[in-house]
């Protein structure tokens, strides 16, 4: 493929496409700057506050984490009438570990008090019975067994040993089961508790073996620890090995927590980045009881892990977590959604940069293009001012364009209306010079004619015969050149009419036979073509390339013709045997005063270049070529002639 | 011929008006050389030719030929015009001819010959006055007078010039003969080139159309020549 004008000033219009580019690049390693600065800033927090909180566990009891019951700190003291909506909590009950949805439990904390809701699915008619659970890492015991007769309030039915009074409850009846709201000193359990319920031939419970799931609650000295050293505009909490936060979120962000608006730069580079969090669209939910977080995840598995996540209600956290005491240390802070944008006058120049790299890329393109539709018109211009043999033929229109192209254009056409005139003037001159010729060529004729008619003794008349002679030749030339403009003149004057070729060739290859006997003549002829023209000047070309081969081809062999249609045209040649054309452009045959020599008379090469002006006249072109076809060769000379519209 | 017939040249080359001068002396004809127009119509005022030879370019008078002999013709209707001239372009001829010349000659054509056209104009001259042997053949509709050089087609004349009639008259003698280009030549007393016999013929044949739509006795032989054809 061609690497053309336009082409080329496309390459150089995407160069510019780097200043976009490397400013992405750039805008893209700030912002990885700056969000690891961030990041290294909170990180420097964490890793201060550590040691200022006491070496405490941050662990629950161990156990199974679907046996683990989470007391979750209530932010008002409930009724107790069976039921946990008025806990003021957004959470749902937790399926029993075994049971799953036939028993599910919360339990809620506040002010050294256990609240403890369960709902259990069993056949209506059949009385439940509530064991509750509570032990330590070393065992565990029943502490009391509740079996409702009536809804309302109910007494355990058996309580270990002084803990009777201490434990109040309510039980409801439900289109499903039952619900029971207990309540009990928090001193109760140390930190196991469990909850198992049998009706009927249901048995569900939180726990699967003699122990009873880890109780996890918030852990007062912790909490204490992160309050004394709360840090300004940060959220701090811990969370166990299981996840679970074991103290209350501590601080509060700086909370500019509105939505971040999203122009087209920014939405660029987020995109640039891989998005503003880190972790997609995932939301991090610090005051879950367990939240979720694959940076929680990684820190429980020993790793200190910064990520940026979404916040609950829009904007964005950074979230450092570190192990810590078993559990991890988390802390979270409020991001800027692209740091780099923050500066109005960098968001500016990258939007200046976004809209305008594009603009200039096409302008340069349509610039481009413009170039070069302009130098392929002058390309066309000029191939087509000059035709094959280097004639003018039409001097291309004038340009106003005052540029350098324009310049080019002008020159051009300059130089083809000067080249133009010259040919002009080189073809007239050959008419004018055999015209001027005539009356001094006619002076010396008269004179020699006069003289013959005086007495002249034999060596006078051997030399007025000699000069007769060279007046003769002298003429044949002066024809010739005459004989050409005139043919040019009549093939631009005559009148045209359909000429039918195949009678037209027969007929004269029987001349041709009858003229010259020295040649054999053979006529193959498969098609009947008509023509639009004139007779004679076709029979005239035809007359010119047959004296030509004549003239080459040698005594006695045979001169084909052959007739034919081809593209809409009709194809006659003339193919002889004899000599290879000259070296050179065989095009170059067919202008005038071009002659291969050969034998014979006066011979200035006008035939051909008669042939070529008759046949182009016609709209048609001539061609010469060798042939050769097994021992033989020689010149095969083709017109082409377009058909008559049938 | 009693009284030596009179042939003005008009020329502007001296060397050659001096050698037609020259070769029509010698076959008895009195010659006036004139080399402009001024001088050739004071001379004709003086000594009227019978016969007139005039070269179209008279030196800086471009075309002083062909006003001349527009004069001369509103003067005299029958006075034979005869063109020498080395202009042969196919334009100049048919102006020429329109102007009335009885013929145009290109001055390739050889004092011989001039003399033939000459006498033959002399010839003609004499038959249209009257008198003399009636020499004539008809060809179907075609009547050839050999002594007025006249042609008539349908007993209609068809006006031909010298050239013209020596080419009809070559093709009628003999019906069906194909004539080559050279044989027309010849017996027009020219020499020719193929373009110009081409548009000779094609002339004469627009003559005898315009008297006979129907008109087809001249029949192209492609490379050959032409023939007349025997009905």
């Amino acid at each position: 493929m061609r690497f053309g004008l336009r082409r080329q000033l496309l390459a150089i219009g995407l160069v510019t496409l780097a200043l976009p580019i490397a400013s992405a690049l750039y805008l893209r390693e700030t912002e990885q700057a700056l969000r690891s600065a961030q990041a290294g800033f909170l990180n420097d927090l964490a890793r201060g506050l550590a040691p200022l909180v006491p070496e405490v566990d941050a662990l629950s009891p161990p156990g199974r984490a679907d046996e683990a019951l989470y007391a979750h700190p209530l932010s008002v003291t409930p009724t107790l009438d069976g039921f946990s909506t008025d806990w003021r909590l957004r959470v749902a009950p937790v399926p029993a570990a075994v049971g799953g949805d036939q028993l599910r439990v919360l339990v809620g904390e506040r002010d050294g008090t256990l609240w403890l809701a369960a709902e259990a699915r069993h056949t209506v008619s059949d009385a439940p019975r509530f064991d509750v659970a509570c032990g330590d890492n070393l065992g565990g015991l029943v502490l009391t067994t509740i079996a409702p007769v009536a809804p309302g309030a109910v007494l355990p039915a058996t309580t270990a040993t002084g803990f009777a009074g201490r434990i109040r409850g309510d039980w409801q009846p439900t289109a499903d089961g039952s619900r029971l709201e207990l309540r009990l000193p928090s001193g109760l359990c140390h930190n196991r508790l469990g909850l198992s319920v049998r009706a009927g031939g249901l048995g569900a419970r939180t726990y699967r073996d003699s122990i009873p799931g880890a109780l996890i609650r918030i852990d007062a000295g912790l909490r204490d620890a992160l309050a004394t050293n709360a840090l300004p505009g940060i959220e701090t909490f811990a969370i166990d090995q299981f996840g679970h936060r074991i103290t209350p979120v501590i601080g509060t962000r700086s909370g500019g927590t509105e939505a971040p608006r999203k122009g087209f730069a920014q939405r660029l580079i987020a995109s640039l980045m891989g998005g503003d969090a880190d972790a997609g669209s995932a939301v991090f939910e610090a005051q879950a009881h367990r939240p979720v977080a694959r940076a929680l995840d990684g820190a429980l598995a020993g790793n200190t892990v910064a990520a940026r996540y979404s916040a609950p209600g829009g904007g964005l956290l950074l979230v450092d977590a570190r192990p810590f005491g078993g559990g991890a240390l988390v802390l979270v802070q409020d991001a800027e959604a692209i740091l780099t944008l923050a500066n109005p006058s960098l968001q500016r120049l990258t939007t200046a940069i976004i809209v305008t790299t594009p603009a200039v890329v096409l302008l340069l393109l349509a610039y481009a293009s413009w170039l070069s539709w302009r130098v392929r018109r002058l390309a066309r211009h000029a191939s087509r001012a000059v035709d094959a043999r280097g004639q003018i033929q039409d001097v291309p229109p004038d340009t106003a364009a005052g540029d350098e192209i324009g310049d080019l254009a002008r020159d051009m056409r300059q130089m083809l209306r000067r080249t133009a005139e010259q040919q002009r003037w080189l073809a007239s001159m050959a008419d004018t010079l055999s015209h001027e010729l005539r009356t001094p060529l006619a002076i010396v004729q008269s004179s020699l004619d006069n003289l013959e008619q005086g007495a002249l003794d034999a060596d006078q008349r051997r030399l007025t015969g000699r000069a007769a002679d060279g007046v003769l030749r002298l003429r044949a030339i002066l024809n010739a050149v005459s004989n050409a403009s005139r043919a040019e003149q009549a093939a631009r004057t005559a009148e045209t009419a359909p000429v039918a070729l195949a009678p037209l060739i027969a007929q004269l290859r029987d001349a041709y036979a009858a003229t010259f006997p020295s040649h054999a003549f053979e006529l193959r002829s498969d098609a009947a073509p008509t023509v639009v023209g004139t007779a004679e000047l076709i029979v005239q070309a035809l007359d010119k390339l047959i004296e030509n081969a004549v003239r080459f081809a040698p005594e006695g062999t045979t001169i084909d013709l052959w007739l034919e249609t081809q593209d809409a045209q009709a194809v006659v040649q003339v193919r002889n045997l004899g000599p290879a054309l000259p070296q050179g452009d065989p095009a170059r045959l067919f202008d005038s005063f071009v002659s291969t020599g050969g034998t014979g008379s006066t011979h200035l090469g006008f035939g051909l270049y008669i042939a070529r002006l008759i046949v182009e006249a016609h709209g048609g072109s001539a061609a010469a070529a060798d042939w050769r076809e097994d021992a033989e060769s020689g010149v095969v000379v083709t017109l082409r002639l377009p058909l008559a519209a049938s | 011929m009693a009284d030596a017939q009179h042939v003005a040249i008009v020329e502007d080359d001296a060397a050659l008006g001096a050698n037609y001068r020259e070769a029509l002396a010698r076959q008895g004809y009195g010659v006036s050389l004139y080399v402009d127009r001024a001088s050739a119509r004071d001379g004709m005022a003086h000594t009227p030719p019978d016969l007139v030879i005039i070269d179209v370019n008279l030196g800086t008078d471009i075309e002083g030929g062909f006003e001349l002999c527009r004069e001369l013709r509103a003067q005299s209707a029958v006075l034979p015009i005869m063109f020498l001239t080395a202009r042969d372009s196919e334009f100049d001829a048919v102006s020429g001819l329109r102007l009335g010349a009885d013929d145009y000659l290109s001055k390739d054509v050889s004092l011989e010959h001039l003399m033939a056209r000459v006498a033959a104009l002399f010839r003609r001259q004499a038959a249209l006055a009257g008198g003399g042997a009636e020499r004539r053949f008809t060809r179907g509709a075609l009547a050839v007078d050999e002594d007025r050089f006249t042609v008539t087609w349908q007993e209609q004349p068809v006006e031909l010039t010298l050239t013209e009639y020596w080419l009809v008259h070559a093709l009628a003698r003999h019906p069906g003969h194909v004539k080559s280009r050279q044989q027309l030549m010849d017996a027009a007393n020219t020499v020719l080139d193929d373009n110009t016999i081409t548009s000779h013929v094609k002339r004469i044949r627009r003559k005898f159309l315009g008297i006979d739509a129907a008109f087809d006795a001249i029949e192209t032989v492609y490379g050959m020549g032409y023939r007349w054809r025997a009905h």
